[in-house]
């Protein structure tokens, strides 16, 4: 009987994961833009930024990336965007529907899958399973983060005791969600003043996160609902339309960021 | 009395008529511009149970010079402390903002308002949007990401709010009981619908001064 797959060996199966990711690793131990979250904004601004030609490395806590894009309100797989957000949906080639005017309804899975896919094109690496421990800080600069395996962070330090590693870059997004990691972390030592997220709900919010997507420390930008903690903005509905609008903000600043760096 | 609008919707702000024809003495409108952008970034609520200042960040004063404020919110008492040192309130003052603005309370916490009253008055278009309570079914719906069409009528809140602020200012009358009268103060969207003109007290109080026809 013929055999249906190539035959090789356990060896060379470890090989090959083990070669392939250590070169990769060793090949974003420094990067244009490290982006901390791999939620809508995240993988968006990754996105954008890698189809610029920038070197652009995610790192996710969870295995799965997508963040909370898989699924929209009460559990349902639908996400809603407002306009002019469909516009990312039409250029990630995601099928849509206009529910009502100016709102556009589509499948979590199909939306959230292209969106990664369209990163990977993109040419962007993902380091998941990993989780952001702390900020590398250089000339008064963020500079990179410090990153562990996600299961080593979850278990007690004396247990474990494995060292996190240092990864460089020329900007750290961060697009951690309402737990703004990064920012917090520059708030722990003193750089930076977050005024935590508001609860009043305005509809307008999604508009004001977009707008306040900026650099907040000199080499760090936030996006997403991190934006919304860091300046203590109202809470928002589940629409994703202002997600994707403030990854693609946070791509072009972190343009022009590095611009003046050349 | 002398309304200001803020200039950013002086030309878009629809109820230049309808105010004049309402009040039965003469009603002055100027657009208004806030000077200081840097002041206007320091106000804003940034958590809804702490009264705190903070530094702006470069981009909130950025923002505030380019008129970017959608889904920012100002402490109310301090945009009114300025806004009464800013022009002369010697007459009933009103600034009719786009602004969303909130009041800490009693309660330890903000509350987004349709108007603050002090010497002068400010009043949020937004907020007569925003601020009175819905019926159940609106929030849920918007939870779902759907926009549900607030249900009131501009105008007629407008109008009520001048008033109260007019009854404060000439004869420091606050709020009245009758849930028919003008003055009462509303909370909810349900509130608003029931209010019909003004109550027999307030109807010889100020009655020469409104002309109510069109108003429910
Ligand atoms: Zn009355």
């Amino acid at each position: 009987m013929a055999k249906i797959l190539a035959k090789v060996s356990e060896k060379d199966v470890t090989s090959a994961i083990v070669d392939t990711f250590y070169s990769m690793l060793r090949e974003y131990t420094e990067s244009d833009v490290i982006i901390v979250g791999a939620g809508p904004s995240g993988l968006t601004a990754a996105k954008e930024l890698a189809k610029a030609g920038k070197k652009v490395l995610v790192i996710e806590r969870n295995n799965y990336l997508g963040g909370g894009f898989w699924i929209g309100g009460f559990l349902m797989n639908k996400i809603t965007v407002r306009a002019p957000a469909q516009e990312v949906l039409e250029e990630l080639g995601v099928p849509y529907e206009e529910y009502t005017e100016g709102l556009y309804v589509a499948d979590g899975p199909h939306a959230c899958s292209k969106l990664i896919g369209a990163a990977c094109d993109a040419g962007v690496k993902f380091l998941n399973m990993t989780s952001f421990d702390d900020v590398v800080i250089r000339d008064g600069k963020v500079a990179g983060v410090v990153v562990n395996w996600t299961p080593v962070q979850a278990l007690p330090r004396q247990i474990t005791c494995v060292d996190p590693i240092a990864l460089e870059s020329k900007i750290v997004i961060d697009a951690t969600g309402h737990d703004a990691f990064v920012a917090k972390k520059l708030e722990e030592k003193g750089l930076l003043k977050t005024r935590g997220h508001g609860s009043m709900w305005v509809e307008e919010s999604e508009d004001a996160v977009i707008n306040h997507t900026s650099e907040v420390y000199p080499g760090l930008i936030v996006t997403g609902m991190a934006v919304s903690t860091v300046f203590g903005l109202p809470r928002m509905g589940p629409t994703f339309g202002g997600m994707l609008l403030s990854g693609k903000r946070a791509a072009e600043v972190a343009l022009e960021k590095l611009k003046e760096l050349e | 009395m002398k309304i200001y609008v803020e200039d950013s919707f002086w030309d878009s702000f629809l109820f230049f008529e309808g105010i004049r024809k309402f009040f039965r003495f003469s009603v002055e409108f100027n657009p208004y511009k806030f000077k200081d952008p840097y002041f206007l970034a320091y106000i804003r609520v940034r958590n809804p149970n702490k009264r705190e200042f903070y530094e702006p960040f470069p981009v909130e004063v950025e923002n505030e010079k380019r008129g970017l404020i959608k889904g920012v919110i100002y402490d109310g008492v301090e945009l009114l402390r300025y806004f009464s040192r800013d022009v002369d309130i010697s007459e009933p003052t009103v600034l009719i903002t786009n602004r969303l603005i909130a009041t800490f309370g009693e309660d330890g916490r903000y509350h987004l308002r349709m108007i603050v009253i002090g010497p002068a008055a400010i009043i949020s278009l937004k907020g007569i949007l925003y601020a009175p309570a819905k019926p159940l079914q609106y929030y849920m719906m918007h939870s779902f990401g759907f926009d549900e069409k607030i249900d009131v009528k501009v105008d007629k809140v407008l109008k009520m709010l001048l008033l109260q602020f007019y009854a404060y200012f000439k004869h420091e009358e606050i709020f009245c009981e009758s849930e028919e009268c003008m003055l009462h103060n509303c909370h909810t969207t349900e509130e608003i619908k029931k209010v019909k003109g003004l109550c027999e007290r307030h109807r010889k109080m100020f009655g020469d001064s409104v002309n109510l026809r069109g108003l429910s």
